[in-house]
């Protein structure tokens, strides 16, 4: 007898405990809302990996380039906070210079694309 | 308690109903109330599965044999080790062992998720709260623990003595961690076709609970190998049988997974592949389960036939509509846009690679379904054995092997042939030596040598790997030696991590091979008889009978046959191998005899003595076998699990989620292979 209280009791307590949710008012967060921002300065670990797999032998020098340019440009706009655009040298391609007008490798002028 | 126990199981079936419901309400209605509401659906769900848990394990340790289930498995002679193992040593206490591992799982999966993948989460829930609310009402309404007797025996019929043993004890544990961890990858897999969010996002959530699930699977199939050879006294440690067939399906899949999941997110390839993947392996696992459940197809392992075998194959049956549905109507969200550059490329030998995984998993499912096949088609039921197997799937095995050396060392996208010269030069020599050499010191088995050779391959890639890795951050870092390594291991985990479990696939696959050499030798000695066998290795082993002995211990009446062992003239001590049968506490045999077998045990070779029976004189009748290279099993056992330990430790937040770079580009898909 004491038992089958102490189930009820367990039950109730259960009851109790998943409705309550739909009893209080939550927070304005709707279901669908993403969650956690983008994790910061993921362009940074990919670089050392980019460096590391050309070091080892995994990347053909044309991917390395490719790579390398790609990531350093998501890299630098990761650490101006996302909402500036990289620098772009017409021969050499993106460029990590901040605020240059000038590609530091060959001279030519900038653009901000 | 253990009343409370019983209540609890059906209140844990009302709030896994509750939380499926509201769960998927909350997700299609896009109310944070109802998800919420869910979520605390799983936690309660936990609560109670631990309660009736606990309630179980009551009833056990007071050996309460009102309860069938406590009759059924356990006596009061039974030591309490095994009393406590016996949990899930039947049916229903394992399905309820299995409902707890998966409300655990559930509650882990929602708790770690409480910040991330909001738009997946409800329906995540819902999935894990839909499956459990299958087992749940299948140990409430198919196979109750709590199920009384109609009269209290005085005693319970004990546990079948081949379950006595501690690996036993550990075994299923670690199989129903791995079988049950599939379901969460699946949770995913299903919220993500629902929402067709079926970009990176569940791919990153999953992938830790895929190596979970596969670790347990890994430590739980070696333990079975290692119960079956030290247990069941065939000397083998591997038999094709049905329920070891099931506990491999799913790691073979989970496996092929957690590889092509990379050229998932280095290229943004294999997407409807994964997702099949994902979905597979817990199709698997249940399937494996109504193989043991149901009583359809013998094994040494099986549980008694029982309804709940039905039960599993409408859940299957139901879980194989919904995937089907569900996959094929987002076929145009799974399209890969980046394609198949080169056949000769990292993610070309990860294609091989999964093909033959896939390739080895259907052959083992269709020798393990031969015999219903069989029997519908021709109305004989022709079950196929070892040999079978084997012949399948040992070259598919051969070359899984190579391309374990193959595939971490290729480039991505398009190997050039200096890439490939590099890469491969000292390892390609280093197997054609093994090779050159084992023939030369007049090895002849074909399987064999191909295994060295490949096991010598692979091997010097994974060497080579670490030392190309240490050299280049001494390089890039200018960081000593013993450090480079460990920051090598430490920031590349993953990777690293990686190598050490195919290091201990290499070890697994030499070891196999050294049954090629097996040696077997029926014996029948009287005491103070000696007899003189000659193992691969060329010594000269004398065993000599000191006879046979009867005795009777706790719960078992014991025939014992022991031999004095010498191996080249030094003695080697005793080796001894028992037949048991087991007795009641009233002292009434108990199940079949069983055998324990005797072990002398080195790093090159077990000797192995199983006492067959005796005849008359006290004559002993016996097996005594060389079993070369047995003890690497379990070698490369433990090496794959530290393994997928370094895979699994946790790092940092960013870590976790980033994997690097993504798909080197050839410039005509360059806008294509975001993922």
């Amino acid at each position: 007898m004491i038992a089958m209280a102490a189930g009820t009791v367990l039950a109730l307590v259960a009851l109790a405990y998943v409705l309550y949710p739909l009893l209080v008012e939550m927070s304005p967060q709707p279901a669908g809302s993403p969650g956690t921002p983008p994790i910061e300065h993921s362009a940074i670990d990919a670089l050392r990996e980019i460096e590391f797999d050309r070091e080892t032998g995994k990347l053909s020098e044309t991917d390395y380039a490719a790579l390398k340019s790609r990531y350093t440009k998501r890299a630098v706009s990761e650490m101006r906070g996302g909402d500036v655009q990289s620098a772009v040298c017409p021969s050499c391609g993106v460029r990590p210079e901040l605020d240059a007008k000038f590609c530091s490798s060959c001279g030519s002028p900038l653009v901000f694309p | 308690m253990i009343l409370i126990g019983e209540l609890s199981l059906w209140v844990a079936l009302l709030m896994a109903t509750w939380a499926t419901t509201v769960s998927f309400a909350g997700g299609m209605q896009r109310r944070q109330d109802l998800v919420a509401s869910g979520e605390r659906g799983i936690y309660a769900t936990l609560a109670m599965v631990v309660l009736a848990s606990i309630g179980l394990w009551t009833a056990l340790i007071t050996h309460d044999f009102s309860f069938k289930y406590v009759a059924s498995f356990t006596s009061a002679n039974l030591p309490l080790v095994y009393t406590l193992s016996a949990f899930w040593g039947g049916q229903a206490g394992s399905l309820l062992f299995w409902a707890l591992i998966l409300a655990g799982y559930s509650a882990v999966a929602v708790y770690t998720n409480r910040d991330r993948n909001r738009a997946l989460m409800p329906y995540v829930t819902g999935t894990l709260g839909f499956v459990l609310v299958f087992f749940l009402a299948t140990l409430c309404l198919g196979a109750n623990p709590y199920e009384r007797l109609d009269w209290i025996p005085l005693d319970g019929r004990g546990m079948n003595p081949q379950l006595q043993n501690p690996g036993m004890a550990i075994h299923p544990p670690n199989l129903y961690l791995g079988f049950v961890g599939t379901t969460v990858p699946f949770a995913f897999a299903i919220a993500a076709l629902i929402t067709r969010r079926l970009d990176g996002d569940w791919l990153a959530a999953v992938r830790r609970w895929a190596l979970v699930s596969w670790f347990f699977l890994t430590i739980g199939i070696v333990l079975g190998m290692w119960w079956a050879y030290v247990e069941l006294g065939w000397g083998g440690y591997w038999a094709w049988d049905p329920v070891e067939n099931a506990s491999l399906l799913p790691w073979l899949i989970n496996t092929a997974f957690l590889h092509s999941i990379m050229v998932q997110e280095k290229r943004g390839m294999l997407r409807k592949w994964n997702v099949t993947l994902v979905v597979s392996a817990f199709l698997l696992s249940i399937f494996g389960t109504f193989i043991t459940r149901s009583g359809i197809i013998s094994s040494v392992h099986s549980f008694a036939q029982s309804p709940v075998g039905n039960w599993f194959a409408g859940f299957l049956i139901l879980c194989i509509v919904v995937c089907v549905y569900l996959v094929t109507t987002r076929l145009r969200d799974l399209e890969t846009k980046a394609e198949l550059e080169s056949m000769v490329s990292r993610e070309a030998a990860f294609l091989y690679n999964n093909l033959l995984f896939v390739g080895i998993a259907f052959s083992v499912l269709w020798g393990t379904l031969f015999p219903i096949i069989s029997e519908a088609v021709r109305g004989e039921k022709i079950t196929v054995g070892p040999p079978f197997f084997n012949a399948v799937n040992v070259p598919l095995g051969l070359l899984l092997l190579a391309l374990t050396g193959v595939g971490p060392l290729i480039a991505w996208r398009r190997a050039s042939t200096s890439n490939l010269r590099r890469q491969f030069a000292v390892p390609a020599f280093a197997g054609v030596s093994a090779l050159i050499l084992l023939a030369a010191l007049g090895m002849r088995d074909l399987s064999a040598l191909i295994s060295y050779m490949f096991a010598t391959f692979v091997f010097t890639t994974i060497l080579q790997e670490f030392y190309k890795g240490v050299g280049a951050r001494r390089r890039m870092y200018g960081e000593g030696a013993v450090t480079a390594l460990g920051r090598l291991v430490a920031r590349n985990r993953r990777r690293y991590g990686g190598y050490v479990v195919h290091a201990g696939i290499v070890v697994m696959f030499a070891a196999f091979a050294g049954l090629a050499f097996k040696k077997d030798h029926d014996v029948t000695l009287r005491a103070g008889e000696s007899t003189e066998l000659r193992d691969p290795f060329g010594h000269l082993w004398r065993f000599t009978s000191q006879g046979v002995s009867q005795y009777n211990e706790l719960n078992r009446r014991v025939v014992a046959a022991a031999l004095d062992v010498t191996r080249d003239g030094e003695s080697m001590g005793i080796l001894t191998s028992e037949k048991r049968q087991h007795v009641d506490s009233r002292g009434n045999p108990t199940f079949e005899p069983s055998t324990d077998v005797g072990i002398i045990g080195s790093l090159k070779q077990d000797v192995y003595l199983v006492l067959a029976g005796v005849g008359e004189d006290e004559r002993a009748e016996m097996r005594i076998s060389f079993n070369p290279l047995v003890v690497w099993v379990w070698i490369a056992g433990f090496i794959m699990a530290i393994g997928g330990l370094i895979v699994m430790w946790p790092q940092a937040e960013r870590k976790r989620v980033q994997s690097g770079y993504v798909a080197p580009l050839a410039p005509a898909s360059r806008d294509g292979v975001e993922v």
